[in-house]
């Protein structure tokens, strides 16, 4: 059983313990007291991307300077999981390399979109969810026209077919991006909106996957038209859609 | 039983909240007109009433101006193309502030040091008006004032890395770097940040700092200067 495996699990935290959950930049401090639990993170970069871990600390080891947020529980929960989220923004993937795709082509690459982290406290079937974490701190941009735009992500991505930091890179969802040419003229790749409300998620063993994504050019001055796959993306095996009970 | 409940209470007033506050503002004007004409009608004297009421009409809009008739055409004209809500963040002229009640000659402001103004509707159609509550980015606007000693190249890279390493910033709409204008002693740079709505003011004070922070660093004098704040998406702008 791997380590990625237990750290969506269900846990347990007595009153007046607290806990600390490393994923990735995100570390997540949790403290439960009677019928209220309290949350701080903070990120931390240029650290190890792989890092995955939950430890109970003793309550003088938390570090002073958090900032806390309180949820109060109705119920006597002392059980709380940590589970895997879409982002809760769209994403802008950019290329600075500025790639091309040649007329009728088609190219596949992995990319790795970080995940976020959803806290909820356990009580018999329920779950009531506290707070939801982006695993890496994203710049912010402006998508679409003016009237009519969204705040994205600003994702800063190489386009390469081989991805090995994707395989320790634990807190980001893998998405197979299929890119295709319909046209007979180049395709200079700009920017792509990836829409993570229309993904599902997966979650594997050792790693958390969304489904394929099909981007299709239909030539210049015409939308690009998204797929989002509903089914497992075929590179990977024994993976599973990640679905937990009702909010 | 508590469903048509629910389905009671989502009935909604068909008009526009502009429209039906205009009409409300507008009542007592007319119910005074409708009572004028009704006390010279029962003393039979209809027509000279008529004729009276006009007469008192025209002389109040002679004696009064047309400052009144714009205010109220002006109101009129923002109700029904629904460019004021209570609340928004707006800058008419030189006041910028939060709309407060919407009258039928007059909005109220509520600027900055809590002052409490009263803008009249002409001023909506006739000073530059911006409405910030209607746009979801907006682009704070600053001058940097830099010795001339100092290297554009120098200068402009500094303000590229204040635009990457503000968090708050967005990447698109690209950010601002101008050579402004050029002094006998300095020269001044426009920086302009696009950034969320919900950041503002406290981001002109995040920027501030991070400005400082990096010209200390580099050892390049500056001095900054929020210039404007500039708004798009919904917005509207209107110039006498």
């Amino acid at each position: 059983m791997s380590e990625a495996f237990n750290f969506w699990k269900p846990r347990q935290l007595d009153q007046g313990q607290a806990c600390l959950c490393r994923f990735g930049q995100l570390r997540v401090w949790l403290r439960h007291d009677e019928k209220s639990w309290e949350v701080a993170w903070e990120y931390v970069t240029g650290v190890e991307n792989e890092l995955l871990s939950f430890t109970r600390v003793p309550l003088e080891v938390v570090p002073h300077g958090l900032d806390w947020k309180r949820y109060f529980c109705s119920g006597s929960a002392d059980d709380f999981q940590l589970r895997p989220a879409l982002p809760l923004k769209p994403v802008a993937l950019v290329d600075a390399g500025q790639p091309y795709l040649p007329a009728y082509q088609t190219i596949q690459f992995e990319i790795g979109i970080p995940s976020t982290l959803q806290v909820v406290t356990v009580i018999a079937d329920s779950a009531q969810s506290l707070v939801l974490l982006p695993s890496e701190k994203l710049p912010l941009t402006w998508m679409g026209s003016m009237e009519k735009g969204v705040l994205a992500n600003w994702l800063e991505v190489q386009l390469t077919s081989f991805r090995p930091e994707l395989e320790i890179a634990v807190h980001k969802l893998v998405c197979p991006l299929k890119l295709c040419n319909r046209t007979g003229e180049v395709w200079q790749i700009e920017k792509l909106e990836l829409k993570p409300q229309c993904m599902t998620l997966f979650q594997s063993p050792h790693q958390l996957w969304v489904g394929e994504v099909l981007i299709e050019y239909n030539g210049k001055g015409r939308n690009l038209v998204y797929h989002y796959s509903k089914s497992a993306p075929n590179p990977a095996a024994n993976l599973r859609t990640v679905t937990f009970g009702s909010l | 039983m508590n469903e048509s409940f629910t389905r009671n209470r989502q009935w909604q007033w068909p008009l526009s909240s502009q429209i039906t506050q205009f009409i409300v503002r507008g009542m007592p004007f007319i119910c005074l007109a409708v009572l004028s004409m009704s006390v010279l009608m029962y003393w039979d004297f209809v027509a000279t009433g008529f004729w009276a009421l006009v007469g008192i009409l025209v002389l109040l809009i002679v004696l009064l101006g047309r400052t009144i008739l714009g205010n109220l055409l002006g109101g009129l004209f923002l109700s029904m193309e629904k460019r004021l809500h209570t609340g928004d963040h707006i800058q008419v002229g030189e006041l910028i502030g939060n709309l407060g009640a919407i009258h039928l000659l007059s909005a109220e402001l509520r600027t900055e040091n809590n002052h409490l103004c009263s803008v009249p509707m002409l001023d909506f159609l006739q000073k530059p008006f911006i409405n910030f509550s209607r746009s979801p980015i907006l682009r704070l606007d600053m001058l940097i004032t830099v010795t001339r000693q100092i290297p554009a190249e120098r200068v402009l890279k500094l303000l590229k890395q204040v635009a990457w390493d503000s968090p708050q910033c967005l990447r698109e709409p690209h950010p601002l770097f101008l050579l402004h204008a050029t002094k006998e002693k300095v020269v001044e740079y426009k920086l302009g940040l696009w950034f969320e709505r919900i950041h503002f003011p406290g981001i002109q004070n995040d920027v501030c700092l991070l400005i400082e922070q990096l010209s200390n660093a580099q050892d390049i004098p500056i001095a900054v200067r929020p210039s404007g704040l500039h708004s798009c998406g919904g917005n509207y702008q209107s110039t006498s």
